[in-house]
């Protein structure tokens, strides 16, 4: 294959090399520009970015006052995840607190490793309880330390005034239908599986 | 000849004891080899500040003030490290290529004046020294791209070697126009020719002045002229198959040769340390002693190389090597003219 | 290591370099094997497929809901057109109507992401040429982009914002002033751009006249996308095939007239600002609309069998989803089409005859996203 080198005129070259010094003098007042201005970055674990409350971060179960999760252990979510991450075992619940929580968890564990936060699992839960919240910072030395167990799920304070307008609250609604976000009219994926 | 308070102070101590002073060679090497080994670490940080500042970025900020130690824990880290010799390399050579690439980089501080009389060795050929000095560095990284036996490096290493070739000429004949204008290459001499007026100031000493930064730029393979690394093109060009130890005399004498540009361009074009002929109207009380200017201007240079380095991007080699024989030969060549005309006009001997 | 021993020809002139999959500019897992003569190409050949991940087949095995997650892997720095063209097959498919706010909603968040894929390629082609500080910069205006595609969708990278038959979440409060806001400052960052880089005499040296894909070449490898305008060619599927609301919007197709690395470049910087025009007059269209945002499925969601093909302009191209049903839960087969397999392909004997930097600048052009070409 042969190869030829292009052939410039001596004007052409002086035109090339001037507008180089120019362009690159213009590019420097860019940079000295920059270099006076204040950074961008957040300096991290010290400063945080604010998320949305509805970032899909790592998994968490709203309880009601006595501390139960508010989950009655249909398995939507573990039928709706795309990656079978959600494991669910439950029995009968000898003393329900409620007409629908008559199952009881024995194990709600999710692999956070293989989850890929897409949230259709949150979308499921026909009562709610199951969510996903602006936490990100859970990481652990071995995949399997990051099989999230019921017990590290649970979450006890109640939704923030933000939150709130994003979830419907179950305690609220003693028969808690899909929630109902301000402009979020009636949407679901319905229960497939 | 004047002597510098160093070695006269030693010359003193030790003149005559075997017709050789060996402390007044000694204590300066202890002495330039320690300025250089520290100057890097702040150098270092200071490519990452800037670099960073100029990104928007912060840069390093958590080890000691503003980060200042981060370098002296990478480095420490760099110590630790394994070294990684590929079982095919050539041993020897690699092992030779970051001191051969060293080793020049602390030699062109002999001549340096770093203040009045504050030079180890006043050779009367101290421009001549530092340019055969420095043309030794890529000498290493030709080494280290064979030595290494990998495809990336040996195409950093001839990029270098191309580069090499190229960038001598114009860069001492930029300079050449100077020493005609002082009629000395000493350093101290060419400082004192500079009294009245930086050599910056005239218009061959201008020409001069920006074709020797972009050839110091190409000497020291910063960006535009960065190919024998091209992190994007070549991996990490003639350095890919480094590692540890050895890695970190690379990178040490590539900041070594940061710092000894920016003080060749000190002295030779910007007045030494001689306090800027702009700054006149200022009282003689008011003065800094000469080192004081001479670290202020080499500190400015740096930033300015390391400014240029983050703004822009890099040329192809063909480019590299049109820039230099079709521009800056030329240019040079036209300058050395100039500064014969421009000598005639102000009435200047050739020697003094 | 690079490389093997010498294969044919000369050697003594000629070298085999082995560029990537650990290569710092083949843009993820890309692998080169080039045959040089100095610094020239003599010969180039692409392995892919250090990234194959069967999308496909994979989908055969889910629902039809729990696909659309994975279409954002694809290409991964440009996620929503993808996820958009699968859901606009499978509403084909199953005859969905999508409401007006949905659709407005959709728009919006295509073209903000395409803002944010053109932001990034902006600065990796800065990288690719050694110019470090414009990949920051690009980087930095992509972040403020990213952060109103998480505020509409609650991730930062894998939406997961289109689904079937609407999107998933309405805006929150103020994002339209907060939209207009950081597209005002990231168009008013271009001008630096265009100093610091565009303009730049080294730049231009680097970009103009080097991989030059002539129109007619550009049609017959199947390139598309910006790709294929820059080399001239007035394909848009906004244009050619408009779907959703796109008829309704005004912009301007940017073309480029030589096809080199400079106008690939270019008139990337170009489209960012036909796509923040589109999404200003989206934003002010979606005020009168309200309503839904989604069409709610019943009971489980299994179209009628038939097949169905839908293609949407994505940051890289045309994104096309071929889906056949068989009235199964799961689609039968679901191909992609993807923009960067067609740009790269095409590529292979293009290359040849350049520098190895000319190779990492017209491999950076193309702005190939590996996800989406091995898929």
């Amino acid at each position: 294959m042969a190869f030829s080198l292009p052939q410039y005129s001596w004007r052409e070259l002086w035109e090339k090399g001037w507008s180089g010094f120019v362009t690159a003098l213009k590019g420097m007042r860019v940079t000295i520009r920059y270099f006076f201005s204040r950074p961008t970055t957040v300096v991290y674990p010290y400063q945080r970015l604010e998320l949305p409350v509805y970032y899909r971060g790592r998994h968490r179960q709203r309880v009601d006052a006595n501390g139960i999760p508010w989950c009655i252990a249909c398995g939507s979510c573990a039928r709706a995840c795309p990656l079978e991450c959600i494991h669910i075992e439950a029995s009968a619940n000898p003393e329900p607190p409620d007409t629908k929580r008559r199952r009881k968890l024995d194990r709600f564990d999710i692999d956070l490793a293989r989850c890929m936060y897409c949230g259709l699992c949150a979308e499921a839960c026909p009562q709610d309880c199951l969510m996903l919240v602006a936490d990100y910072e859970y990481s652990a030395w071995r995949p399997q330390d990051l099989v999230a167990p019921l017990s590290v799920q649970l979450r006890p304070e109640p939704l923030s005034e933000a939150e709130l307008r994003y979830r419907a609250d179950p305690a609220s609604d003693p028969a808690p239908a899909k929630p109902k976000p301000p402009r979020e009219a009636s949407a679901g994926e319905g229960g497939e599986g | 000849m004047e002597r510098g308070p160093i070695e006269s102070l030693v010359h003193r101590l030790f003149a005559g004891l075997y017709g050789i002073p060996v402390l007044g060679w000694l204590i300066p090497i202890v002495l330039v080899l320690g300025m250089v080994a520290l100057a890097a670490l702040v150098l270092i940080w200071l490519e990452r500040k800037v670099s960073g500042h100029i990104q928007s970025r912060r840069g390093p900020l958590h080890n000691g003030p503003h980060g200042l130690l981060q370098t002296v824990w990478d480095a420490l880290k760099l110590l630790v490290k394994e070294d990684i010799v590929p079982s095919s390399a050539d041993r020897l050579i690699m092992l030779m290529a970051p001191f051969v690439v060293f080793t020049p980089a602390v030699l062109v501080y002999v001549v340096m004046p770093f203040g009045k009389g504050w030079t180890v060795a006043n050779l009367n050929i101290g421009l001549l020294w530092v340019v055969s000095v420095l043309s030794l560095g890529p000498v290493g990284i030709i080494l280290g791209g064979w030595g290494s036996h990998n495809k990336w490096s040996l195409l950093g290493g001839m990029r270098s070697a191309a580069q090499l070739i190229s960038y001598e000429i114009p860069s001492v004949l930029a300079l050449g126009a100077i020493v005609m204008m002082a009629g000395t290459m000493s350093m101290d001499g060419l400082v004192a020719a500079q009294d009245q007026y930086e050599f910056v100031l005239t218009p061959p000493g201008l020409i001069a002045f920006v074709v020797y930064l972009v050839t110091a730029l190409a000497e020291l393979n910063r960006n535009p002229f960065d190919l024998p690394e091209a992190e994007s093109e070549l991996v990490a060009g003639f350095v890919t198959e480094y590692s540890g130890f050895k890695f970190a005399i690379f990178f040490l004498a590539e900041f070594a040769n940061l710092l000894a540009l920016s003080m060749i361009t000190v002295t030779v074009f910007l007045g030494g340390w001689q306090p800027p002929s702009v700054l006149f109207f200022l009282p003689d009380s008011a003065q800094l002693p000469g080192v004081f200017w001479f670290a202020i201007k080499t500190t400015v240079m740096v930033f300015v190389f390391q400014w240029i380095k983050w703004t822009l991007p890099r040329l192809r080699i063909d480019q590299m090597l049109n820039v230099c024989w079709k521009g800056l030969i030329p240019i040079t060549l036209g300058n050395l003219a100039l500064a014969c005309v421009w000598l005639l006009l102000t009435e200047k001997s050739w020697a003094r | 290591m690079a490389g093997q021993t010498q294969v044919g020809g000369d050697p003594f002139e000629e070298m085999l370099v082995n560029m990537g999959p650990q290569h710092p500019s083949t843009h993820g897992v890309l692998r080169l094997l080039i045959r040089v003569s100095g610094e020239y190409v003599e010969d180039c050949r692409f392995h892919i497929g250090y990234l194959h991940r069967c999308h496909e087949k994979i989908s055969e095995s889910q629902t039809y809901v729990q696909n659309i997650p994975l279409s954002d892997r694809l290409d991964y720095v440009g996620a929503v057109p993808n996820g958009w063209a699968q859901c606009l097959a499978v509403e084909k498919l199953a005859g969905l109507e999508v409401p007006a706010r949905a659709e407005y909603l959709r728009v919006i968040a295509a073209e903000l992401q395409r803002i944010a894929s053109h932001l990034l390629f902006v600065g990796t082609m800065g990288t690719d040429l050694g110019a470090v500080t414009m990949f920051l910069f690009g980087m930095r205006e992509r972040e403020m982009v990213i952060d109103l595609l998480e505020a509409m969708s609650g991730a930062r990278l894998t939406y997961h914002y289109i689904r079937i038959g609407g999107v998933a979440r309405d805006l929150p409060d103020g994002f339209a002033e907060r939209a207009v806001r950081t597209l005002d400052t990231v168009l008013s960052r271009i001008p630096d751009y265009d100093d610091l880089f565009t303009n730049n005499r080294i730049l231009r040296e680097r970009a103009e006249r080097v991989g030059v894909i002539p129109a007619q070449t550009a049609l017959e490898h199947g390139f598309s996308g910006p790709t294929l305008r820059a080399s001239g060619v007035p394909y848009d599927v906004r244009r050619c095939d408009p779907y959703g609301i796109y008829d309704r919007f005004e912009f301007d197709v940017p073309l480029g007239s030589n096809g080199d690395v400079y106008d690939r470049f270019t008139i990337r910087l170009r489209e960012i600002e036909q796509s923040s025009r589109i999404v200003r007059q989206a934003l002010e269209g979606i005020e009168g609309v309200g309503g839904p945002i989604r069409t709610p499925i019943k009971g489980r969601f299994r179209p009628a069998p038939g097949w169905a093909y839908a293609h949407v302009e994505g940051a890289r191209g045309d994104v096309g989803y071929y889906i056949v049903s068989q009235g199964g839960d799961s689609p039968y087969r679901l191909k992609v089409r993807s923009p960067c397999f067609g740009n790269l392909a095409g590529l292979e004997h293009l290359i040849r005859g350049w520098k190895i930097a000319d190779v990492v600048a017209i491999l950076g052009s193309i702005d190939i996203v590996l996800g989406c070409v091995d898929r």
